[in-house]
């Protein structure tokens, strides 16, 4: 099995990417909030929700750019 | 018995089981007779053998199996085959009886006549005109009448009612009793000559069937939950439509009593199918109380928080395309709330038995009843609800074999 390298580039890019995605899951909890007229208190209590939706909207960009590579080499 | 105290503003005859009650019975030993040693009568004689206030000194039984049985229980006990005889032992100071229904009102009636308290099963009679006998012979006595309506007694109940009392759930606007089972309601019988008196239960001219055996629990219910309000009229239904045996009592019925605030109470059964199994509750404006199983819901509850909210959204939008039914018709779902639990340990079973079980309250009904027995002090207002209980029963028994709508007195028990 061969050593892989991970550049310094691509943790910045994947930390920034997840960085991303956690503010817009911290997002639309402030925006169920504000829609629901729940407490502020949520941000922290639904916490677990949020990184889930974060976790999710990785996959999915994770996914975009794959597709994006796909379509790039066609 | 210390939950029992602390509702004893509100029920009355838990009075008789405050401490200081107990106080006045230390030492002293209530004298028993058991009549009747069937299923019943042993599942009492077990809890009265581990009371401290009672002695079992006689049980009476006319089949000797049963009688046998017992005696095995409690060996120093004398067996008597015929209850007359029983009621002449002086050594006995009050009864139980745990007999056929139709039973109930005679043995009663002669045991005040012979001095004795008495504790009788419920229902408490097969007919109207039994029951006011009933009722005017233990006026006359000036003896102790307890019944076996054992949800008196129990904690979960008495706290239930005091929620109720306190405005819990808002205004009480309907009560639901169902009690659903799968067995045939048979006992073995080893010879065929005994059928009618071991399956009694089968058969009308000893038993009021379902009502009586079953909802004259629950529909003790409605009474606490309307605050004595006493209902108007019952309606009801009923038939033989699965066990074709021979059995004359039905095996499905449906009652509903209708009170003067225009509050309906229900009673559902059917011994073909126990999904369910039991229940009974108190719908209130505010709440529900699920009474069997210890939990009170909140019509408005708490709201979940907003990111949950909008995936239960998505989550719905995604299913109410589902191409079952159309866009018109989406399901009422029941609500949402988790509920409080109100008392702990709750025991809950499929009403599978007919005999009782744990934590129902019968050990403290029993223990109440040996109380009086020392103390010889009444317990206000058991025997007028014992009355209306089964006053709703036998007259649900006769709605539901008429299939007709039955007007309930209500100056019977004064």
């Amino acid at each position: 099995m061969k050593d892989t390298i991970i550049t310094a580039k691509r943790k910045r890019t994947e930390i920034i990417s997840i960085s991303v995605c956690f503010a817009l899951a911290v997002l639309i909890n402030i925006g169920c909030i504000i829609y629901y007229k729940t407490t502020f208190y949520e941000i922290f209590t639904q916490m677990g929700y949020t990184l889930v939706i974060t976790l999710v909207l990785y996959l999915v960009w994770i996914l975009l750019r794959l597709l994006g590579r796909l379509f790039k080499k066609r | 018995m210390g939950a029992l105290a602390a509702g004893a503003m509100l029920f009355p005859w838990l009075t008789a089981c405050t401490p200081e009650k107990q106080k006045d019975a230390a030492g002293g030993k209530a004298r028993l007779g058991i009549i009747g040693t069937g299923s019943r009568g042993r599942f009492h004689l077990a809890n009265l053998l581990e009371d401290d206030l009672v002695q079992v000194v006689a049980i009476c039984d006319d089949y000797r199996p049963h009688l046998d049985e017992a005696a095995a229980m409690c060996p120093g006990a004398r067996l008597y085959s015929d209850y007359h005889a029983l009621l002449e032992d002086s050594e006995v100071d009050g009864v139980v009886i745990c007999t056929p229904l139709s039973m109930h009102s005679q043995m009663t009636i002669d045991s005040f006549a012979a001095g004795k308290h008495v504790f009788c099963e419920k229902a408490l009679a097969w007919s109207v005109q039994q029951l006011t006998d009933m009722y005017s012979a233990w006026k006359a006595s000036g003896k102790v009448l307890m019944v076996g309506q054992q949800r008196l007694y129990d904690p979960k109940y008495v706290k239930a009612m005091e929620l109720v009392a306190g405005g819990a759930i808002g205004q009480v606007v309907g009560i639901r009793n169902y009690w659903y089972r799968n067995n045939d309601w048979r006992r073995p019988v080893d010879d065929p000559s005994q059928e009618r008196r071991i399956n009694w239960r089968l058969y009308q001219q000893y038993s009021r069937g379902l009502m009586a055996e079953l909802a004259c629990h629950q529909l003790q219910n409605g009474s606490w939950a309307m605050g004595g309000l006493r209902p108007d009229y019952v309606s009801g239904t009923g038939s033989i439509m699965f066990y074709k045996d021979g059995r004359e009592v039905f095996d499905n019925v449906a009652a509903i009593y209708q009170y003067p605030n225009g509050v309906h109470m229900t009673f559902d059964s059917i011994i073909a199918n126990k999904h369910f199994a039991m229940g009974e509750q108190i719908l209130g404006s505010e709440g529900t109380i699920d009474l069997v199983r210890g939990v009170m819901y909140s019509e408005q509850p708490r709201r979940r928080a907003g990111l949950r909210q909008m995936l239960e959204q998505i989550e719905q939008g995604i299913l109410s395309n589902a191409a079952f039914a159309g866009s018109s018709w989406v399901t009422e779902a029941p609500g949402t709330d988790k509920g409080i639990r109100f008392v702990d340990n709750v025991s809950v079973v499929d009403g599978a038995s007919s005999v009782g079980f744990s934590g129902d309250g019968s050990v403290e009904l029993m223990h109440a009843y040996a109380l009086a027995v020392i103390t010889g002090v009444q317990p206000a207002e058991i025997v007028e609800e014992a009355c209306w209980s089964t006053l709703l029963a036998l007259l649900g028994d006769e709605a539901t074999r008429t299939a007709s709508r039955i007007d309930i007195p209500k100056d019977l028990f004064e």
